[in-house]
């Protein structure tokens, strides 16, 4: 595929030259809105928006990474869609006292809406991550899915977030203690290469 | 908690981008010291590299249904061509046109095939004559032609006489004559029997009344009345031959024969018959309805 020719004709205002762009794209895009949103439904409706979104804006793409413009629409189509549907809010991965410093407390983790038999339903690993990485706020889970879903390295994913690098790389290390400390209420559904009290109990 | 508790932000921030490739040679060699040094570092590092293993293990799922636009999902209007409405318009009024006639033609009662039958309206010079047929009049009794009024045509009275049913195509009784000899003195030119009043005659004389002084009402023979008896054949047909030549149509129609004196009936031979009407009629609605069904198919 002609990446480029597509995108200039797309420029021009050719439907099909980017039509011809999403069906090379979609399950990418599609992807980063479900791992962000966690909801199948609203990840087909913020893919939509992102994909109309971006065609509307074609001629504001000046060069560059053509996946990561088209990351950053959905990731913002995401926020949208998060916003519209005003979801449950999402505790903060480490919230912060009256002083900035953060409350180290795992007891924010453990959700009293569930109970065991809904814990027992995520009793597959997958559905057990992605259920940790609903848990990060919006900002956090971003980060871990730019630079360990999408394989982006720090200054892509700084690019796509509209943050410094400095800030992605701050966040990510907090989403991923965030995940640490939730993937161990199923540690029993974890394999052996994912247990991480393997070497503490050794 | 007591590990976590002893690792700073920081060091969780290296421990990952340690993971990641990210740390400058400096920070690399110092952080790579501290974990031979410090095993709750080391832990840390174990813990946080398998959490980042487990969210890379997410498999890729593929999207439910293809998200390619339509241009109206982008706000793009298709534009209908402008010769759009212009086709669908005319083929809806040849249609309604082509209707209205086959079931005008159909209704109408006793009306003769459509190809014959006269358009009255369509060629008013192309009125030809009247022609009154009189059952009673023999052989031997002279032709009558008589005008009634200016621009009015020719009265032609012929028994038995081989005129082209074609050509004769208004048939009116006017009792002209014998009003006129009720009248009072007619004066009669001292044209031969045998001469046939021409149409120049006819038309420019017309009824011209000349107003005696007794309130007698002259009219003379040019103006009113040829009476023309006919000897042999040859000069009947030359006679009415002549007198219709000027105003035979230029198509001749198969009009039946007059059944009786009292039927009249108008026709005016039309240009373009009612057949060829539908036909075109048809030829248009269907063109120009295909024409923009193409135009609306192709935007």
């Amino acid at each position: 595929m002609d990446e480029r020719a597509f995108i200039q004709e797309a420029k021009n205002g050719d439907l099909s030259a980017f039509n011809r762009l999403i069906l090379a794209y979609q399950d990418m895009v599609y992807n980063q809105a479900y791992r962000l949103l966690g909801i199948r439904e609203l990840a087909e409706d913020a893919t939509q928006e992102a994909f109309i979104s971006a065609y509307k804006k074609i001629r504001t793409y000046r060069g560059g990474s053509f996946r990561a413009w088209l990351i950053r629409i959905v990731s913002n189509a995401c926020y949208d869609e998060l916003r519209r549907h005003k979801r449950r809010p999402t505790t903060p991965l480490v919230p912060s006292d009256e002083y900035d410093e953060e409350i180290e407390s795992p007891s924010w983790l453990a959700d009293p809406s569930d109970t065991p038999e809904e814990e027992t339903e995520r009793s597959e690993l997958m559905e057990a991550i992605n259920y940790c990485l609903q848990k990060l706020s919006i900002e956090f889970r971003l980060a871990v899915v730019l630079v360990d879903f999408q394989n982006m390295d720090y200054s892509e994913a700084a690019m796509v977030s509209n943050v410094p690098v400095g800030t992605i790389k701050s966040r990510l290390a907090r989403a991923r203690r965030g995940m640490r400390q939730c993937l161990q209420q199923f540690w029993e559904l974890l394999p052996e290469a994912f247990r991480l009290n393997d070497e503490a109990s050794s | 908690m007591m590990e976590e508790k002893r690792i700073s932000n920081r060091d969780w921030e290296k421990l990952s981008a340690y993971l990641d490739g990210q740390l400058s040679n400096k920070d690399l060699a110092k952080l790579k010291a501290r974990l031979n040094q410090e095993p709750e570092l080391r832990k840390a590092l174990h813990e946080i590299s398998k959490t980042r293993a487990a969210v890379r293990s997410l498999p890729l799922v593929h999207a439910p249904r293809n998200f390619t636009l339509k241009p109206e999902m982008v706000g793009l209007q298709t534009r209908t061509p402008r010769l759009y409405p212009v086709f669908r318009l005319a083929s809806v009024l040849a249609s309604i046109l082509f209707i209205i006639i086959v079931l005008g033609d159909a209704l109408k009662p006793g009306s003769p095939p459509p190809i014959e039958r006269a358009l009255p309206a369509m060629a008013p010079n192309q009125i030809v004559g009247e022609v009154q047929e009189k059952s009673a009049v023999k052989e031997s009794q002279p032709l009558e032609i008589a005008t009634n009024m200016p621009g009015m045509e020719t009265e032609v009275e012929m028994p038995e006489t081989p005129v082209p049913e074609e050509e004769l195509t208004f048939v009116q009784e006017v009792p002209l004559r014998d009003a006129i000899e009720e009248s009072g003195e007619i004066q009669s030119s001292p044209r031969l029997p045998n001469q046939v009043a021409t149409e120049e005659e006819t038309g420019t004389s017309g009824s011209k009344f000349v107003s005696g002084g007794n309130g007698v009402i002259t009219q003379t023979t040019e103006m009113l009345t040829a009476t023309l008896t006919f000897e042999d054949k040859e000069e009947e047909k030359a006679a009415i031959t002549s007198t219709i030549t000027e105003t035979k149509a230029p198509e001749p129609t198969s009009t039946p024969l007059l059944e009786s004196p009292e039927e009249v009936h108008e026709k005016v031979v039309a240009p373009l018959g009612i057949r060829e009407i539908k036909i075109a009629l048809l030829l248009v609605a269907f063109l120009a309805g295909v024409t923009a069904f193409w135009l609306r198919r192709r935007r």
